[in-house]
């Protein structure tokens, strides 16, 4: 009992003089997006020359104006960005915190978006490693490439929400799963992975056009980080349906001369199939797929009949094979990049043989390209909605 | 008084022993062991080697639990005190497992420190956490055996079932293709993980002691086994989880690859936007289990055994200060990783070497009582 | 230091004899003399003079109030009286204790061979008679009490469930619980506490169920106290539990039979004291503190849902101020993103930090609780309304305090009334700000050490010697069905405690 006593009285000295980490919400600046960009002028930069400076715009809430914005009223943005460079981020940050009453808080940080021409000169290994490494820093921060300067992108505001950071976000979680033409952009965490790996990956791009708009994707090249080139839409399309992670994208497939339907797809499945044959990487990609009949601009749609099925059926295969041979050609003989993961397949089936080609498969000599490839399709038009014409 | 007299008879039930010793093992395991395999092996195969150390263990604590049997009612110590050559042995064993608790108590208030203050409390000084922390431990032994037995069975279901679901949460994200090939590098890695899984799982050193406080009947193997058998599948759950979310090369270089586990998660329904701050102060308990029933150890082999002429309530607080002052020797976290393999080796010996001299003194102690039995019939 | 304690109880028991040295003596004048004497100058102390059988002259003493007067006329004067017997007039002591005792038309007459056994009762509302020639004193049964109606307990309310409560008075909550359990093991021990209140006090158990040394050890402890006087159960409980020093309750109050019934029926003991409503029951464990008798007469689900509902009450009223603290200073990357935006935009104008906040609001919450128990209940309920809407709505105008502080300080009184035993809300409400200290200098550390300790202390605890935790530690895996879950009655057939009890088969 009087060790009690003793503990307790312990315990209030303890925390009598306690309170090192209390800080007030309201005292906090919540930063929910980076845009990290180059500097142009670098005359009056005295550092050394192999580090450039760059310049880090943060994206601090105004709580208060975002309340008064809910309550109907609401002048001004409920946010501000702040703009500050040095060499390394965290002298950034600390640069900030020289010119602001409230200290950059990151919990809560959503998006960090990067303008290409920083990662096609440095690595983005180096560029993301605070916010890889810092304890405040959330695995599933979305990462972004824009073309534009990267603080246009994050002051620009989607009509309904109140913060772009929060809206890049959202982006994110409710539609990267409905189309092919974006691919889901790739948390803080994954690109950790990937990096930590040395592979090749895509980063979703973001494009501000007359309205902000995550289109296309950046090739990072593996080992060295960098980027090395620029996905279109098209391009986008055939990587998602290769590797099977859009589930409910749409198609629009071309029927015979002037014909074209849209075939939505509901279920999408890539199954990779390895073989080395002449000591050459064989690889078979199926795409699996089962969807509907969506939308038809062709004159007499041959829904009612398995023959006419048939045909859409392997109409729509073929644009699926189109568009996945398009980005493999282009990522084998144009960038020697393996972003689909194949070697994996490799790893996992021929150990012995990937154990000699490790170092060496991406790259413009590398074994990926010269890996053979070939893709076929499985399609499915499960129902063709209305309209459906018993009689005719 | 009445009360008192059914304090001091209490005995530990089977099932709390079981309890108690999952409460033991669950200490830092959790958080470092996949970033420790993946650097030790370089393949994802740690979790074929936590399956196999974990029979390892459970062919130890069979034999401890043995052992036991043929002294119920007394610890090892005591057991070998009763022979003239004993005596000595059984002191230097007291003194070896005095000095092993009161490292373990100091490594891990050490880890749990760095731990709260990389996630929880960045600017509060180390010495004030640690204190903290000392103090409570310190009361919690102050309720004795029973005290610190209860504690582990209110602590321990929910660090386990936090844990499982914790995983459970993570099972959409797995990507098993990470964990492929399985054993591509034959069984050579096995063996190297072999160690820092059975490290993994020190802590069945406690059966030595707190299995003294059992009943005669109640000493049986497979509810022990049972539990062993609950860690190895958490180890196991784990590891999965970690390489099949983070894959080897980045798991080897995330120093707490659970915490980033956790911070993985994400809540449905969004209550809360991270939660690797609960999960750090459930862990907490768990470590807190381990830290009582060390420093529970210590302050009793220190009073019983090694000075028990020394009266008075000075020796409590005296093995404190040495804690203490012990847990800030080590300067940074790559340091108190050394201490902790050393730590893990001493623990490792005297587990062996306990149950090397117990069986060899059991040996001779049946053979000497055999023939003189024989005599007498003759 | 229990020990000290229980030692300094345990000095003197038992207060014997020889207090009032006065012999007795078969001559009228000097009884009534020396009875007057021991009465000292109260007024209220009636004597009644009257010749028996017109010749022997006797003396009647009762005390206004507490004695039936109309039966002591009835059936005590009247018919002594009347008596037509000669052996009244005989100097045999048997032949006129035989002749008094068939007229009287009462159930209780004792006769008494010194004054110390007659003048207790005397005390409690017997009368007493002198009779000239005769060296006895006649206590006679004429008690009467002016007793409240049994009412539905105000402490305890129920929806479903009997509408009867303790009273005052402890006769008749005896028969409550003997009407109850018609079990001739019933056993019921009066005695008599307080060195000058002499209140009389019942033990209760059921012979062959309650552990035969946990009711010696109840008797022990009673035994113990040396009080001038007992106030109330409330009185006997301080100085019997087990550890003066626990914010926990050890023994358990209670003002409805049935729930003193239902404890008898799971081996523990029920103290009774005259005078006041409230019977104590123990031993006790941690989880019997949340639970109802109700819980057992709706079915097992209602029952069930109803007791997770209290246990997560009961987390509320003690985390969640600290958890508001914690997470507001020290964690807010846990608060989503919105939420936490909209509160930092509320927080803007607040001068203070979220612990002065939270304490401030927390006060006045107790500072109404308290008021609006005090008051009539008609002005109480004004003060609910001017505290609950005026002061909080006022408080987040003026910028002292946010909108959301004021919602986790309304759950928190919500959830602390939800728990069945009133003295386990006050138990968590100052544990409550035990957590917020903790939490306003550590955050979630600080909570959790907090929880660890409360642990300790719990794990440490006894009452009567029984474990506090039992079920959860030590596992007593039958009765975990009857915790946060009740089971069906129909597979929850074990005592509560059953381990501790001589039978521990309820149902079969």
């Amino acid at each position: 009992m009087k060790k009690l006593i003793i503990v307790l009285l312990c315990l209030c000295l303890a925390t009598q003089s306690g309170c090192w980490d209390q800080r007030e919400i309201n005292q906090l600046g919540f930063t929910l997006a980076v845009a990290l960009d180059p500097v142009s002028n670098e005359e009056d930069n005295g550092q050394a020359e192999p580090f450039k400076p760059f310049s880090s715009t943060f994206q601090v809430a105004v709580p208060g104006d975002l309340a008064e914005a809910a309550d109907g009223g609401g002048g001004g943005k409920p946010f501000f960005n702040i703009t500050s460079s040095d060499i390394t981020n965290l002298k950034t940050i600390r640069n900030v915190a020289e010119r602001r009453s409230r200290k950059l808080f990151f919990e809560h940080l959503k998006a960090i978006v990067i303008n290409e021409e920083l990662i096609k000169e440095g690595s983005l290994e180096h560029i993301l490693d605070l916010y890889l490494r810092d304890h405040e820093m959330r695995r599933r921060i979305r990462v972004l490439i824009s073309k534009d300067p990267a603080r246009d992108i994050i002051s620009e505001k989607l009509p309904l929400e109140d913060m772009p950071g929060i809206s890049l976000d959202m982006i994110r979680e409710f539609n990267s799963d409905i189309t092919f033409a974006m691919i889901e952009p790739k948390e803080l965490g994954e690109i950790s992975s990937y990096i930590k790996g040395d592979e090749s990956f895509l980063i979703a791009g973001i494009i501000k056009d007359t309205e902000l708009k995550v289109s296309g994707a950046s090739i990072i090249k593996g080992k060295e980080n960098k980027m090395i080139g620029w996905l279109n839409e098209k391009d986008v399309s055939g990587y998602n349906l290769i590797v099977g992670e859009s589930q409910k994208g749409i198609v629009n497939v071309p029927f015979e001369e002037s014909g074209l339907f849209v075939y939505e797809l509901d279920r999408l499945d890539s199954v990779v199939n390895y073989e080395r044959k002449n000591d050459q990487p064989h690889f078979h990609i199926t795409i699996k797929s089962e969807g509907m009949f969506s939308e038809s601009w062709i004159q007499e749609p041959p829904v009612n009949d398995i023959e006419g099925i048939k045909k859409l059926e392997t109409a729509a295969e073929q644009e699926i094979v189109r568009q996945a041979e398009h980005i493999l050609e282009k990522m084998q003989n144009e960038y020697y990049a393996d972003v689909f993961r194949l070697w994996r397949q490799v790893k996992i089936n021929d150990n012995k043989y990937w154990k000699t080609i490790e170092g060496n498969w991406d790259g413009e000599d590398g074994e990926f390209t010269k890996a053979n490839i070939t893709v076929s399709a499985e399609v499915e038009i499960r129902h063709y909605m209305l309209n459906e014409g018993m009689e005719s | 008084m009445k009360s008192e007299n059914q304090q001091t008879a209490y005995q530990i039930s089977i099932s709390e022993m079981a309890v108690s010793l999952i409460a033991m093992i669950v200490g830092t395991g959790v958080i470092v062991l996949p970033r420790a395999l993946a650097v030790e092996m370089n393949t994802t195969d740690g979790w074929i080697t936590v399956i196999v150390s974990g029979g390892f263990v459970m062919f130890f604590v069979f034999i401890i639990t043995k052992l036991q049997q043929e002294f119920p009612g007394r610890n090892f110590l005591q057991f070998l005190a009763e022979g003239l050559f004993g005596k000595w042995i059984s002191k230097l064993l007291a003194f070896s497992f005095f000095v092993y608790f009161i490292c373990v108590v100091s490594f891990l208030s050490r880890f749990l420190a760095i731990t709260i203050d990389i996630y929880l409390l960045p600017q509060t000084p180390t010495e004030v956490i640690v204190m903290i922390l000392l103090l409570l431990s310190t009361y919690a032994i102050s309720k004795g055996v029973q005290g610190i037995i209860h504690l582990n069975i209110m602590f321990t279901p929910i660090v386990l079932s936090i844990a499982f679901v914790i995983i459970i949460f993570e099972i959409p994200e797995f990507d098993l293709l990470n964990l492929r090939p399985i054993m591509a590098d034959g069984f050579i890695p096995l063996f190297k993980g072999l160690k820092e899984t059975m490290f993994s799982f020190l802590g069945v050193e406690i059966l030595f002691f707190f299995m003294a406080y059992m009943k005669k009947n109640d000493i049986r193997a497979l509810p022990l086994l049972t539990s062993i058998g609950i860690i190895s599948f958490l180890y196991f759950s784990i590891i999965i989880a970690t390489f099949a979310i983070f894959g080897l090369n980045s798991t080897k270089v995330i120093t707490f690859p659970m915490i980033d586990l956790v911070k993985e998660i994400d809540i449905p329904g969004g209550i809360f936007e991270r939660v690797e701050p609960i999960f750090i102060t459930i862990w907490f308990m768990s470590m807190f289990n381990t830290i009582a029933a060390a420093h529970f150890l210590a302050d009793t082999l220190l009073k019983k055994e090694l000075l028990p002429y020394i009266k008075g309530g000075l020796l409590t607080p005296i093995a404190v200060f040495i804690i203490f002052i012990n847990t800030f020797l080590t300067k940074s976290y790559t340091e108190l990783s050394l201490f902790g393999e050393w730590l893990s080796n001493l623990g490792l010996i005297n587990i062996i070497v306990c149950i090397l001299v117990v069986s060899v003194t059991l040996w001779y102690r049946t053979k000497r009582s055999k023939p003189s039995i024989q005599e007498e019939q003759a | 230091m229990l020990n000290k304690l229980f030692r300094k109880l345990n000095k003197n028991n038992i207060h014997s004899s020889d207090e009032f040295e006065v012999a007795l003596s078969n001559n009228l004048n000097e009884m009534v003399e020396s009875l007057l004497k021991i009465f000292g100058d109260s007024n209220d102390i009636v004597q009644r003079d009257f010749k028996i059988a017109k010749t022997k002259s006797a003396v009647l003493f009762y005390i206004e109030g507490l004695s039936d007067a109309d039966s002591i006329e009835e059936d005590v004067v009247k018919p002594l009286q009347q008596i037509k017997s000669e052996a009244i007039n005989e100097q045999k002591d048997e032949v006129i204790k035989q002749a008094i005792q068939d007229s009287i038309n009462l159930t209780q007459i004792d006769f008494s061979a010194n004054f110390d056994d007659a003048i207790l009762p005397f005390m409690s509302g017997k009368s007493l008679l002198v009779v000239d020639g005769l060296a006895k004193l006649i206590i006679l049964g004429t008690i009467t009490y002016e007793n409240r109606g049994i009412e539905e307990p105000q402490s305890e309310v129920l929806i479903r469930g009997p509408r009867d409560g303790f009273i005052e008075n402890l006769p008749t909550n005896i028969v409550l619980i003997r009407r109850r359990i018609r079990d001739p093991n019933l056993t019921i021990q009066l005695g008599k506490l307080g060195r000058r209140s002499k209140n009389d006090f019942a033990i209760i158990y059921i012979k062959g169920i309650t552990d035969e040394s946990l009711v010696e050890e109840v008797r022990y402890r009673i035994s113990c106290i040396d009080r001038a006087t007992i106030e109330e159960s409330g009185t006997i409980e301080q100085l019997i539990e087990d550890n003066v020093l626990s914010p926990f309750p050890q023994i358990l109050q209670t003002e409805r039979p049935d729930k003193a019934a239902a404890s008898l029926n799971n081996g523990q003991v029920i103290i009774l004291v005259d005078g006041t409503p409230f019977s104590l029951i123990t031993p006790i464990t941690f989880e019997q503190l949340f639970k109802s008798t109700e819980d057992y007469y709706d079915r097992w689900q209602i029952g069930s849902l109803i007791r997770m509902l209290r246990y997560s009450a009961a987390f509320i009223a003690l985390f969640l101020p600290s958890l508001y603290i914690a997470m507001i200073s020290y964690h807010q990357g846990m608060i989503p993103t919105t939420l936490a935006l909209s509160i930092a935009g509320a927080r803007e104008g607040v001068p203070f930090p979220a612990f002065v906040e939270a304490l401030l609001m927390e006060l006045t919450l107790e500072l109404l609780r308290e008021a609006g128990v005090r008051l009539p209940r008609a002005v109480g309920q004004t003060i609910g309304i001017v505290g609950g809407l005026v002061i909080g709505d006022a408080a987040v105008r003026a910028g002292i305090v946010n909108p959301i502080m004021v919602i986790v300080v309304a759950l928190t009184a919500i959830a602390s009334f939800a728990i069945p035993a009133y003295n386990v809300s006050i138990t968590l409400r100052m544990l409550r700000f035990f957590l917020m200290l903790l939490a306003a200098s550590f955050g979630l550390f600080g909570i959790i050490i907090a929880y660890i300790a409360i642990n300790i202390h719990l794990v440490g605890l006894r009452s009567f010697g029984r474990y506090y935790t039992s079920p959860f530690a030590p596992y007593r895996f039958i009765d975990l069905m009857d915790t946060v879950i009740r089971m069906p009655l129909t597979i929850n057939k074990k005592r509560n405690d059953s381990e501790h009890t001589a039978d521990p088969v309820k149902q079969k």
